[in-house]
């Protein structure tokens, strides 16, 4: 008795030491295609923007003095934007970031899409925490990532920018 | 009375110099009732030793007594003395002790961890569910930063105003 109750503690422990680390490792869509692909493409590029440069960007006086910049860039927290060049890359950057959301269609749902082009948004509690938008023209591939707090409103307030 | 001799045997005593003989002899000199003076306080100190002396002492046959007492509680052990069944330790039971000590080291790390994510939160309700600290800045001004944001988001806006949707993707679209 004595050994199946410490077992089964250990297993408690280790599931929920599991989760924790789990919970403390999320990537976004961005960082996790990074993950798996940039090592294929040396002219994938990453530019961040965190959520301590989001703050310092709300406090620019071209936001403060924006009501629709302000309206966006207040419900993010972050901005990640992936870039390849050469028509091959592209096209194979723009599949792999199309399958992977594919895959993980629980997690983002499409909302638009396009020829070249696709939206889609992952929503968490009625609020749309992720949108990823990948493009694909000849020769260049581009990924917007936005995270945050976004409301329905969002879509429509990126629109009047 | 000259008890010189005493004396100076008790110079002895004191110095553990005196012989089994000589101790003997003071203790029959003090076990006298007449003492001179000067030496009845040493009187009590040869007495002790006396009554000492004369106590029970454990006996040689002692030790043969109380291991017959043992054998006859433990019949499988007669014959040739105590035999000692020799126990394997598995690993298990090797490792035994340490498994409290990494069950405790768990606990603490798993509370830390949870105490450090609850306090990370703490206030803040929002959806949001990502680290904050996962991100490392391109830019390290704001303006730069603002610049490269405004351009991807122009590009969202230009998919979003834009009318033409295909219908290889469009079984999955989910309207707000």
């Amino acid at each position: 008795m004595k050994r199946i109750t410490g077992l089964m503690l250990a297993i408690v422990l280790l599931l929920g030491m599991t989760q924790v680390a789990r919970a403390q490792n999320q990537r976004d869509f961005a960082s996790q295609f990074m993950r798996l692909y940039a090592q294929d493409d040396a002219s994938l590029k990453c530019q961040t923007v965190s959520p301590l440069m989001m703050e310092r960007i709300m406090n620019l006086e071209a936001v403060e003095n924006n009501e629709n910049i302000k309206a966006v860039m207040g419900q993010l927290k972050s901005i990640q934007i992936l870039t390849s060049v050469g028509a091959e890359n592209s096209e194979d950057n723009y599949q792999k970031a199309i399958a992977l959301a594919e895959t993980n269609n629980r997690r983002y749902q499409l909302y638009k899409a396009r020829e070249r082009g696709a939206i889609y948004l992952r929503r968490r509690k009625n609020v749309i925490v992720e949108l990823v938008f990948v493009n694909k023209s000849t020769d260049t591939f581009h990924m917007v990532n936005l995270t945050g707090n976004m409301t329905e409103d969002f879509i429509d307030a990126l629109a009047k920018i | 009375m000259d008890y010189k001799y005493i004396e100076q045997l008790l110079e002895r005593y004191w110095e553990a110099e005196t012989t089994p003989q000589e101790e003997n002899i003071l203790k029959a000199f003090f076990s006298q009732t007449e003492i001179p003076e000067n030496l009845r306080r040493y009187q009590p100190l040869f007495e002790y030793e006396q009554a000492a002396a004369e106590e029970e002492k454990l006996g040689d046959d002692f030790d043969r007594k109380v291991m017959a007492q043992i054998r006859a509680l433990n019949p499988q052990q007669q014959g040739s003395g105590l035999r000692v069944k020799a126990r394997k330790l598995t690993i298990g039971q090797r490792l035994r002790p340490f498994y409290r000590a990494v069950a405790a080291v768990a606990i603490v790390l798993l509370l830390g961890t949870v105490a450090q994510s609850a306090f990370r939160n703490v206030g803040s309700n929002e959806p949001w569910d990502y680290n904050s600290e996962g991100y490392a800045d391109t830019y390290q001004k704001p303006e730069e930063a603002l610049d490269a944001g405004l351009d991807g988001l122009a590009e969202i806006k230009a998919m979003l105003n834009s009318e033409e949707d295909t219908d290889s993707l469009k079984h999955n679209m989910v309207k707000p």
